[in-house]
Formats: C-alpha cells, sequence, structure tokens
C-alpha cells in the first residue's frame, strides 16, 4: 500500500479520490490548493502525488521542483482539463523524480487505477 | 468685286483697290487651295438657293503668312434689270478662335484616351440604358463595348436582391435630391459570375437631358480578402474563448464523473440508482466529446504537416465512412488518381471528413446517396492568393434536406447547430479550422429539399506527378 497526496482546486474531487483511493487501502491525505500541496510534501511524505498541473498560484513545473530533492522516490500522476499535451512540466519531470504519468480530465477511476499501478509497479 | 472695305488691309495685307479698282489681286486666288473647293461649293449654293452662309477658310496674306477667317453672307437679289444675283457679306480674322477650337479638340482627344485606357470603368447613363461605357466598364460586365451598349435595361445586369438599391440610388440623382452617390452593389456578368461593384457617379445634364456619369470599380476581390479576414479574426477569437470554456469545463466533469463513478462502486447493490449513475457518466462522456471537438477547434495552427494525398487517403477511409453512416446512404469514393499533395496531418483530414459525413447523414435521416470526390483544379488568376496554381478539392455531397440560406452564414461557428440537443455544433467549426490552418477554404452550395455540397479547396503543393518521359 502507498502513501498518496492528491491536490486539485475542485475540493469534491480530493475527497472523491481519497474515498476511492482509501478504499482501494492507501493512505491518503489530501490538498485542495497548490501551496497546501508544497506544505504538506513533508509531513506527508507521500509515495505517489496525483495533482492537478494547472492549479490558480501552484502550476506543474513548480510542483515537479518542489519534488525534485526527493528523487525517485515520488512518483506523478498528472491531471489536466487541457489534455496534458502542452504540459511542458511533464517532459521537465521525467529523471528528475519517479514515474510521470498524465490523466486527461475527466478521466473514469479505472483509468486512474491503471495509472497508480503502473507508477507503482515501476517505483 | 463691286466692293471691299478698308478692314481688309489689316486681313490680308491688301488695299481694297487692289482688289475692286486695280484687279490686281484675286480674293479666290488668296484661299488656300484645300479650302477652295469647299468655299466655291457653299458659295453656289447659297446662290442658286438664295440663302445664307456661313464659312470657315485659310487663306494666304500678302506677306506670305497664312491665317484663318470666318464669313458669313448673305445673296442680295440685284436691283439691275440683269437680275444677277450679288452676294453681301463680311470676312473676319478667325485665327484665334480656330486656334482655341483645335486646342480643345487635342484637349478633348487627350481626355477620350485617359478615359478609354482607364483602369476603373466609366459610363454615362441616359434613359434606361448606357449612353457610353469605356473599354473597362464593358470589361467589368462581360461584354464589348457595343454590346454593353445595346443592354436595354441596366437592372438586367443588377444582381436581384440589389436592383432596388440600385434603381433608387439613380432616382435619387436623376431628381437632383443627391447631386452624387457612391456606393456598391452585385452585378452579374455576361457569364452570370456575381462580382461587387463600387459606383460613384454624379447628376448630369447634357442638351436638357438628365443622366449620371460616373466610375466604376470591380472591388470583388478587395471585399473577399476583407471578408476571409474578418471570418479568420473572428474564428480565431472564438477558437481562444472555446478552448478556453473547454479547459475549465473538463475540471467540472471531472467532479461529476469521478463522484458518480464512485458512488457506482461503492453502492453497486442498487441496481437503480448504478442505472441512473451510469446515465450521468453517459452524459459526462457527451461533454467531454464536446470539450475535445472544441480544444481541436481552438489549437494553434499545426507545423507537423505531412504531404498527403487526399484521394488515397479517402479510398483508406471508404471503409470506416461507409460504417458510419449507416445501410441507408450508399457512399461513394471517386478520387482522381494523380491529383496533387495537400499538406495536412492525416489525422485531420480524418476528422474533417469525419464531420463532413457525419453532418450529411444527419442531413439524410431518410437515407440518401453521400459522395466523397477529390481532385486537382485549377485556380483562377484573380483569385488571391496568385502563387498557387493548383487547388485539391475534396467535395462531400449529399442528397439531404439542404441548408436555408440564412444559416448558410453562420455554419461554421461553433456551436451554431440545427439539430438541437443532438447536434455539438463543433463539426463544421473544425472542418473550417482544418482547412483553414492547411491554408485552405470552404465553401457551400446547398439546394432546400435537394441537398448540399461541401467544396474543401486545399492549396495543391508539389507537381502533379507526370509520366516518365522515354528517353530515345
Amino acid at each position: 500500500m502507498a502513501r498518496i497526496l492528491v491536490s486539485d482546486e475542485e475540493e469534491i474531487l480530493c475527497r472523491a479520490l481519497e474515498r476511492f483511493l482509501s478504499g482501494l487501502g492507501h493512505e491518503v491525505s489530501t490538498a485542495p490548493e497548490g501551496r497546501e500541496l508544497l506544505a504538506k510534501l513533508d509531513s506527508a511524505r507521500p509515495d505517489v502525488v496525483i495533482t492537478d498541473v494547472h492549479m490558480r498560484r501552484v502550476g506543474g513545473a513548480k510542483i515537479v521542483d518542489a519534488l525534485t530533492p526527493r528523487g525517485k522516490a515520488v512518483a506523478m500522476i498528472a491531471m489536466s482539463g487541457r489534455g496534458g499535451l502542452e504540459n511542458e512540466a511533464l517532459g521537465h519531470a521525467s529523471g528528475l523524480i519517479g514515474a510521470v504519468v498524465s490523466l486527461t480530465k475527466p478521466f473514469s477511476l479505472d483509468e486512474l487505477r491503471v495509472a497508480l499501478d503502473a507508477v507503482l509497479a515501476v517505483g | 468685286m463691286l466692293f471691299v472695305s478698308r478692314g481688309c488691309r489689316a486681313l490680308t495685307g491688301f488695299e481694297p483697290r487692289d482688289f475692286v479698282e486695280l484687279r490686281s489681286v484675286s480674293y479666290a486666288g488668296l484661299i488656300h487651295p484645300e479650302d477652295r473647293r469647299q468655299v466655291q461649293d457653299t458659295l453656289r449654293r447659297a446662290l442658286t438657293r438664295g440663302e445664307k452662309y456661313e464659312l470657315a477658310y485659310r487663306i494666304r496674306d500678302a506677306g506670305g503668312g497664312e491665317r484663318w477667317v470666318w464669313e458669313r453672307g448673305t445673296v442680295v437679289p440685284s436691283a439691275e434689270a440683269s437680275g444677277e444675283a450679288v452676294v453681301e457679306g463680311f470676312v473676319m480674322d478667325a485665327s484665334e478662335r480656330t486656334e482655341l477650337e483645335q486646342q480643345l479638340s487635342t484637349q478633348a482627344s487627350r481626355f477620350r484616351a485617359l478615359v478609354e485606357q482607364s483602369l476603373v470603368g466609366v459610363y454615362l447613363i441616359q434613359g434606361s440604358g448606357f449612353a457610353y461605357v469605356n473599354p473597362r466598364m464593358a470589361e467589368i460586365f462581360g461584354y464589348s463595348v457595343p454590346e454593353l451598349l445595346a443592354v436595354k435595361s441596366l437592372f438586367m445586369l443588377v444582381h436581384p436582391e440589389d436592383r432596388k438599391k440600385v434603381e433608387e440610388s439613380i432616382e435619387l440623382r436623376r431628381s437632383g435630391i443627391v447631386e452624387s452617390l457612391r456606393y456598391e452593389f452585385r452585378i452579374l456578368r455576361r457569364d452570370g459570375e456575381e462580382r461587387d461593384v463600387q459606383a460613384h457617379g454624379r447628376r448630369i445634364e447634357i442638351g436638357g437631358e438628365v443622366g449620371i456619369m460616373g466610375a466604376a470599380l470591380d472591388v470583388t476581390d478587395r471585399r473577399r480578402a476583407q471578408r476571409r479576414y474578418h471570418e479568420g479574426q473572428k474564428m480565431e477569437a472564438l477558437g481562444r474563448l472555446a478552448t478556453g470554456v473547454a479547459h475549465d469545463m473538463n475540471n467540472v466533469l471531472a467532479v461529476i464523473r469521478t463522484t458518480a463513478e464512485l458512488l457506482m462502486l461503492e453502492r453497486a447493490g442498487d441496481t437503480g440508482l448504478v442505472s441512473n449513475l451510469r446515465d450521468i457518466v453517459a452524459t459526462v462522456n457527451r461533454g467531454t466529446e464536446m470539450g475535445r471537438q472544441l480544444i481541436e477547434f481552438g489549437r494553434p495552427r499545426s507545423t507537423v504537416a505531412e504531404r498527403i494525398r487526399l484521394g488515397h487517403l479517402m479510398e483508406e477511409l471508404s471503409p470506416t465512412l461507409e460504417r458510419m453512416v449507416g445501410k441507408e446512404i450508399t457512399l461513394e469514393v471517386v478520387a482522381e488518381p494523380d491529383a496533387p499533395h495537400v499538406e495536412l496531418r492525416p489525422a485531420q483530414a480524418q476528422e474533417l471528413v469525419v464531420n463532413l459525413a457525419l453532418n450529411a447523414k444527419d442531413a439524410m435521416p431518410d437515407g440518401g446517396a453521400l459522395t466523397v470526390r477529390v481532385h486537382g483544379r485549377p485556380v483562377a488568376a484573380r483569385e488571391p492568393p496568385s502563387e498557387v496554381v493548383e487547388q485539391v478539392v475534396l467535395e462531400v455531397t449529399d442528397t439531404g434536406v439542404g441548408i436555408p440560406a440564412e444559416h448558410r452564414a453562420r455554419i461554421f461557428e461553433p456551436y451554431f447547430t440545427t439539430k438541437g440537443a443532438r447536434g455539438t455544433g463543433l463539426g463544421l467549426a473544425n472542418v473550417w479550422r482544418i482547412a483553414k490552418d492547411a491554408g485552405g477554404t470552404v465553401e457551400v452550395d446547398s439546394e432546400v429539399g435537394r441537398g448540399s455540397c461541401f467544396r474543401v479547396l486545399f492549396p495543391a503543393v508539389g507537381e502533379r506527378e507526370r509520366p516518365p518521359v522515354r528517353g530515345g
């Protein structure tokens, strides 16, 4: 089982994902705002960060920068309403942190499960 | 000569007596040889009929110089028994006047040349037709000058929808309410082509008859470029807006979908609830598809286009399209085998034709025929951009319900749909976008009740493949 930190500005999505992931047996904490995500990294010590990469104050690049010192220990599932295509942060992240998978919103819970299995398998 | 006044010295340089008493000089001899005949004829006629006459001719004076004179005379019946008629009159120097006339005539011919060679159409309207047109004017209408002058009613040359406008603006000037007017209207050329013309005409009175004189310009190309530009700007702005909305909407849809799916997992036993939740997820998916199309619409021009053969691609897509349109619709793909390449991403070409085919399918609820045609077509010389010499035409024709004229201008706008909840209003918007990104345009012909034909015109790239030349 993994420690997962979920961050999205839609608080309801955070809660729903928390419920789903807890149901799968993971240890989940949430941060409904980008700066809260950065603040919680130390206390939560996540294996996987599931986060929107287009949040108002904290974009994907900032999140990757915050995860970089933790090296391969942290994987990232990057959620985006923009199809993830133009997300430079993801390219920037490769090699610096653990596995990176992007998910285009809205995704199904199955897709999320597959993505999570993938990053955990690599890790 | 019976009498000559003293003024003859100033005119000819000879004394009156040279003509009358001495008869040393013959006045007739002073007349320029080329003019003598005309003078003799006029005098003879006047004498025979007893009429007044007027003459202009050249004489040689005592110093050998040439000058124009003007003569007016009357035939006076003789009081003498002989009954010989006498001519009485006066001759005056007309050099200055004639020079002026000559200058005027030179000027007039210069102006005529200017008008005849002018790059704008020049016309004079009198009565219901043209009294004068220059060659350019005739060219604008696609006629020769005599043919255009022979057209009985000007209104036959005007687009039916603009006839009232033209009639009113001519009347405004004829009646004198307005002196001059500049306005635009559509004409119908002899070959039936519709062109935009700008005319600037002014009221003119010639010999008591009121007419309109002016100049006309064919502004079709300029107007088309302007329309294209404005359309482009509008679509750019719409694209940016659409993309922004779609991105935000995806965040909202993610909340709905995730929550619904979570509930489906947690209440798997409650079949009624699960069925409702499934409907919610299906609806979210429809919304997601709309968003995807919106984002495609707003996507900036791709730089990774490939040179592809549209004809080949359409033939490859034929089975897919056939499945898509269903059994009620017969599909035919006609591709000119050596039509030139176009620069386009294959995925975009596919999206384009799929959208057009879906659109056609919706237009034929009771079945019909769908034809996809690909062929090369030379570009008319006056169509910008001029460096493109050939276009590749992708034509999608259906036998469906057709598009009413009032909708035709709006069908490419995102969210414009006539299909109610079934349509996203994005299919044709994306067709337009893809065509534009490839440097092309979309044309539509449609007749309500008969069907529609969407023609996507792409600039051809590279040369047509020619059969190899066999060496000697």
